[in-house]
């Protein structure tokens, strides 16, 4: 009878010690990269201008930045684009 | 003798019991965009994590974000980001103020509670199941009898839901990965975000590429309300 109970306590503690063997890599080391994942274009009350606006999201995907830009028709976009630019360089 | 036997062998099966290795998809809703999201639970600590696994990255380089909370040490760490500024973050474990209600919904055959709490700028209602008896969460959420299976924003910005829940899973956390980088606190953090955002809007403005006449408008959205002026309504104009 003992020796099943130290058998069965044996293996309690082998299953503690092979519980440890595999390892999950969680990313710390973050990577300075954000990326514009949407740009819309939209006309503007006034006529010569447009709206713009673009989203950056984060690459920890829990910030999104919306950067609306209204701007001389033609150039709104590219200077939403611009805006967003300047706080990633 | 034997009693001293059975006792150990009883202690062991209490230890093993209480041991839990559990891995847990959520899908995860942020601002229109969806993600999966794993929270990997060992014993007294979890991660919470991007799953690489089940979908593709928008950009190979991007990061994973993580939060991990250590219940024995009462501390949660996280990565956060800002523009090209990335911080690591080790806040005390907030101490979440729920309210138990009446409702219950159904999630993966699991009867659920709901509770609500209000965090850092935004309400959520939780629906957690006291059938798994693990006081843990997505994100930073935690400290509900019971495992949080679903949780939104009351303005629907933020949404978790689960999707898949693994007993006894092989995966470790490597904490001392994830512990080995120099973290700031929750304060600094605070006002590096304001500094960081600040700085931004000064080189917009020195940059001169706003046409005169032009209006611009920024908003930043993510789930705790940091920078309230530009977070809050529309964002900041200029």
């Amino acid at each position: 009878m003992k020796n099943v109970f130290f058998s069965l306590a044996f293996m309690l503690i082998g299953s503690f010690a092979f519980a440890n063997t595999n390892e999950v890599k969680p990313a710390t080391n973050v990577v300075a990269k954000e990326v514009f994942v949407k740009s819309e274009n939209t006309k503007s009350e006034d006529d010569k201008k447009n709206s713009c606006t673009v989203t950056v999201h984060t690459s920890t995907r829990d910030v999104t930045i919306t950067i609306t830009c209204e701007c001389t028709t033609g150039q709104a976009c590219n200077q939403a684009y611009a805006i967003a630019s300047i706080g990633l360089n | 003798m034997k009693k001293k036997i059975i006792i150990t062998i009883a202690i062991l099966f209490i230890i093993n019991a209480y041991s839990q290795n559990m891995l847990i998809d959520y899908n995860y809703n942020f601002n229109s965009n969806s993600f999966k999201n794993q929270l990997v639970i060992n014993n007294n600590i979890s991660l919470w994590k991007y799953n690489n696994k089940d979908q593709k990255t928008i950009d190979e380089n991007l990061s994973d974000i993580f939060i991990f909370k250590d219940y024995t040490l009462d501390f949660l760490y996280q990565n956060e980001e800002l523009f090209n500024a990335k911080f690591f973050v080790k806040d005390s474990l907030s101490k979440f103020s729920w309210k138990l209600e009446n409702e219950t919904k159904e999630i993966l055959g699991y009867k659920c509670n709901l509770a609500t709490t209000i965090f850092r700028g935004r309400k959520y209602s939780a629906f957690y199941t006291s059938k798994i008896n693990i006081s843990d969460g997505p994100w930073k959420f935690y400290g509900l009898p019971g495992l949080i299976l679903s949780i939104s924003s009351d303005d629907n910005i933020i949404q978790y839901e689960v999707n898949k829940i693994e007993f006894n899973s092989n995966e470790i956390i490597d904490s001392k990965k994830i512990l080995n980088n120099e973290f700031i606190s929750w304060e600094d953090f605070r006002l590096k975000f304001i500094e960081t955002f600040d700085n931004y809007i000064k080189k917009i403005k020195a940059s001169g590429i706003v046409d005169d006449g032009a209006e611009v408008n920024i908003k930043i959205v993510s789930p705790e309300i940091i920078y309230p002026k530009v977070q809050g309504g529309d964002g900041v104009k200029f």
